[in-house]
């Protein structure tokens, strides 16, 4: 509780210190002095309460010795024989005459001096005789009594009538009580019998007063300075001192005391016949020690006190100087304790300025402390730390320097970067009016497919605002389909982020544009690379191609057409020259039937030609049809291989054909699958100069037949590799050295191997050879509505 | 069996090659009628019952398509034997053709001309198969 109040307070470490301290030591020390005050101050009453007890004892012995001295004295006078004579001659006297008879007083006149010599000698009162009868023959001072029976007249004196009795019953001396009388004295009396040759004759008595006794009160050896004696008598409620007081030597019977008065408490404990002793207050109203007894024989307290003061004078030394112990004591625990705080504070404090100099900011102090204890290891410590800090301030400063650099340099980026980004917002200003204002339809996208911008021209061809468009993905707000199947087309946006190539629409592909007829669009997708070549978005730029897809049917239709009406003058041609090479109309000679072939061969190529702008043709109108059936493919093989038996031996070249053996029997449109193999194999035929070599080898490679045509011939050159499925692309090389073609070969093989669910690349090396790979699905071709079939 | 009493009709509008195959069909020994449309082509097979109509399917006026239609109403006409020619592997006239009872056909540019003949007389038992 206090200590924690004590940790609530904010005091110096000093002040804690002193307050503990005093704590700690004050505390047992106030113990230790009380206790040792408190017995020593027992100790010393209980030593003056004993030696109060001892001079009561001696005072009361002093008394009873008195009075039985002055009793001896009485019957020694008893016995003297001037007093056994005045006796008998006072009974005589009395007897024979009356006391105021002549006789009588001439006795009186002759007795009288030698009494009152003993009288006064002894200092009584009244010495008297009296008859054995109980008269009182004799007083040197009642004279007026004289002739009074004690026996009889039992009111005359009640204190002497019952000793006088007892006196001449046993024939001893006796002593009356005490008692006070008038004028504040005390009275007793003494008797003692009188005889005269061994017969009673009478009794001397004589009165005391308590004047004797004042030389005991008066003796105040051992009682100090301050120690009284007192005896007192009472008298009804009254206490009235018998004996002069220290203080007041006339106050005998004069200084009274009430029963039940707060002062003289021992006084009032002393007459109701109590013995003890204590600290009590007097009847001056002082702290006394006083031990108080009564005394029976005499009917009167006897109280011998002294003030407590004196009696503990000791004590009161001793807790003076405890006092004065302690207080030294105290001054010096609080030095201690200052001392020894400081020396702990000291360098506390000392540490905490440094702390306090290093907190701000100065470095370089450090806490110098030679105490060889736990704070000068604190200290080291500190400076050890200190030290660090140090350290680590100049790395931090070092840092920090950097930093300034750094952030100098960022800044001088900043602003570099500000007046690029002013820049690129200009460039991006003008680029957004570009963009804005160009012809095509652009938007952009992130990789997650969702647009970021979407310009007018967009808005017009798509109908969606921008507004709508921007934040969604492409494909919720674009829907590009196939214009034949109605399949959606606008995977080359997704195509161009995953590869990272510039994808473009497929040539039959329109925006669905909801309530309006449907949009003929063409498009491409560029994704825009980071310079770690990550894709970071894709610029899609589309356009309405409307026109030029119509323009492009009615060319692709006129070219149909074309090449259909082509076809029945080449049949004609054909026909007319084979009736002459079969020499139909009459014999031919060598030059005839030559220039005739010749003939038949060029319009031979030139239905092939025809043939193949068709099919070209109803590829790009989507007119052409896919009708799978379950066919052997390597018959299909060897058919078209046979059809080129006669180039093939013409150029010497070799054949080597690798099939596997576990083909299983697909479904394929065969009329296509024709037109794939004669397409690849007479492309090996033409391109592979003579005594070169074809493998064709047909296997099962996963879930597809795979076909590969390998030829050891021209070769494609590597710039125009990307360009062999082009139409009407032929490569350079080929060109040069006068071979046919028509350069829609791979064209129309290209669409019609995607269209059957297959895949087609090559390998090629110039003047090493070109292999082409194509795939059919083991499932089989797609089957594809169409009203036209494609021209083998 | 011989050819000298058989008679091939053929219906097409280019002269030329009418004309390639009339004197082809003429030096085999056939019987040989020419139409230069479907007009033309339905009246003489009309008249002449040939054996076989060789029919070409792109004609002005009279198309070879709405003449086997017609042909297909006569009672003779109903049986009579075609074979489509044409230039075009059009899987649409093919269908239509196939349901008007035709059940061959030839691309012309595709064929020979002596294929020609011997598909006729295939088609007519002067050879066999």
């Amino acid at each position: 509780m206090f200590l924690k109040y004590f940790k609530k307070i904010k005091l110096n470490l000093t002040t804690k210190f002193v307050v503990l301290f005093l704590a700690i030591s004050l505390v047992p020390l106030i113990i230790a002095v009380y206790i040792s005050y408190d017995s020593s101050r027992k100790v010393l009453e209980e030593e003056a309460a004993y030696q109060l007890y001892q001079i009561s004892d001696n005072k009361v012995n002093q008394i009873d010795k008195y009075f039985s001295e002055a009793k001896k004295d009485v019957t020694a006078l008893a016995r003297m024989p001037g007093v056994i004579g005045s006796v008998e001659k006072f009974n005589q006297a009395f007897q024979e005459h009356q006391v105021n008879s002549l006789e009588y007083l001439a006795i009186d006149k002759e007795l009288r001096p030698a009494l009152l010599y003993f009288q006064e000698a002894s200092k009584y009162d009244d010495l008297f005789l009296i008859s054995s009868e109980g008269n009182l023959t004799f007083s040197t001072s009642q004279k007026h009594a004289l002739g009074t029976n004690y026996l009889t007249d039992l009111k005359a004196n009640s204190d002497l009538t019952p000793i006088l009795k007892s006196t001449i019953a046993l024939l001893e001396t006796k002593i009356s009580t005490f008692k006070l009388i008038k004028g504040g004295k005390i009275r007793a009396y003494i008797t003692s019998p009188v005889s005269n040759e061994g017969k009673f004759i009478g009794v001397i008595g004589v009165q005391v007063n308590n004047e004797g006794i004042y030389n005991l009160t008066e003796d105040y050896a051992g009682l100090g300075k301050t120690g009284e004696i007192i005896l007192v008598a009472r008298l009804e409620d009254q206490i009235i001192f018998i004996a002069p007081s220290r203080y007041d030597p006339e106050g005998a019977f004069k200084t009274n005391v009430e029963l039940g008065a707060h002062q003289g408490i021992a006084l009032q404990k002393a007459v109701q016949r109590e013995k003890s002793w204590g600290i009590t207050t007097d009847y001056k109203g002082e702290k006394v020690l006083a031990t108080w007894r009564y005394l029976p024989n005499y009917q009167w307290g006897l109280v011998v006190k002294m003030n407590a003061d004196e009696i503990l004078k000791t004590a009161n030394e001793l807790k003076d100087r405890l006092v004065v112990i302690g207080t030294v004591l105290l001054i010096m625990i609080v030095l201690i304790t200052v001392v020894m705080a400081r020396s702990v504070s000291g360098p506390i404090k000392k540490l905490t300025k440094v702390a306090a100099t290093i907190s701000k900011g100065n470095l370089l102090a450090r806490a110098r402390i030679n105490t060889k204890d736990e704070i000068e290891e604190l200290a080291n410590s500190f400076n050890q730390m200190t030290d660090n800090l140090l350290k680590t301030q100049s790395r931090l400063e070092d840092k920090s320097e950097q930093l300034a650099r750094n952030l100098g340099q960022i800044e001088r980026q900043n602003k570099e970067l500000e007046e690029e980004k002013n820049k690129v917002g200009q460039e991006k200003d003008k680029l957004n009016t570009i963009l804005y204002g160009i012809g095509d339809g652009v938007f952009v996208v992130d990789p997650d497919y969702k647009i970021m911008i979407f310009n007018q021209e967009a808005e017009v061809i798509s109908g969606v605002t921008s507004k709508e468009a921007v934040g969604k993905r492409y494909d919720q707000i674009l829907n590009f389909i196939s214009e034949r199947n109605g399949k959606s087309n606008g995977r080359f946006v997704r195509e161009a982020i995953s590869s990272g190539e510039i994808k473009e629409t497929s040539f039959d592909t329109v925006l669905v544009k909801k309530g309006k007829k449907n949009i003929p669009v063409s498009g491409s997708a560029a994704p825009l690379k980071d310079s770690d070549g990550n894709v970071i978005s894709c610029v899609v730029v589309f356009r309405d191609v409307s026109k030029e897809r119509e323009i492009d049917r009615a060319k692709t239709e006129f070219v149909s057409l074309a090449s259909h009406q082509l076809r029945t003058p080449l049949s004609t041609v054909s026909w007319y020259a084979e009736m002459l090479l079969d020499e139909d109309v009459g014999k031919i000679n060598k030059d005839q039937e030559k220039y005739l072939q010749a003939l038949y061969d060029a319009n031979h190529r030139m239905v092939e030609l025809v043939n193949a702008l068709l099919n070209v043709s109803r590829i790009e109108l989507g007119t052409f049809a896919i009708d799978p059936e379950p066919i052997k493919f390597l018959e299909i093989a060897d058919s078209v291989i046979k059809e080129q038996t006669p180039q093939i031996k013409e150029k010497g070249l070799k054949i080597e054909k690798k099939y596997a053996v576990d083909l299983p029997i697909i479904n394929a449109d065969p009329r296509l699958l024709r037109i794939i193999l004669q397409n690849l194999i007479s492309n090996a035929v033409k391109y592979t100069p003579e005594k070169g070599s074809i493998v064709i080898e047909i296997s099962k490679k996963d879930l597809d037949i795979l076909v590969k045509v390998k030829d050891t011939g021209y070769g494609i050159p590597k710039t125009q590799q990307s360009k062999i499925f082009n139409k009407l692309f032929r490569a350079d090389n080929i060109l040069a050295k006068d071979c046919d073609g028509t350069g829609l070969g791979l064209y129309i093989v290209k669409a019609v191997v995607e269209q059957s669910g297959g895949k087609i690349w090559f390998e090629s090396e110039e003047n090493k050879g070109t292999t082409f790979f194509t795939t059919i699905p083991l499932i089989g071709m797609k089957k594809k509505k169409g009203v036209k079939v494609l021209a083998s | 069996m011989s050819t000298q009493n058989k008679k091939v009709l053929i219906v097409e509008d280019e002269k030329a090659m009418r004309q390639v195959i009339f004197d082809k069909f003429e030096r085999e020994g056939f019987q040989t009628f020419q139409g230069k449309d479907g007009e033309e082509g339905l009246k003489i097979a009309l008249k002449e019952h040939p054996d076989i109509i060789l029919l070409d399917i792109i004609m002005p006026r009279v198309d070879g398509l709405s003449m086997l239609k017609k042909l297909r109403k006569d009672k003779w006409g109903k049986n009579a034997q075609v074979l489509l020619l044409t230039n075009l592997n059009d899987a649409e006239y093919v269908a239509t053709a196939m349901e008007s009872g035709v059940f061959d056909f030839l691309v012309k540019s595709d064929w020979k001309l002596d294929d020609l003949v011997v598909r006729v007389k295939e088609k007519l038992g002067i050879v066999q198969k």
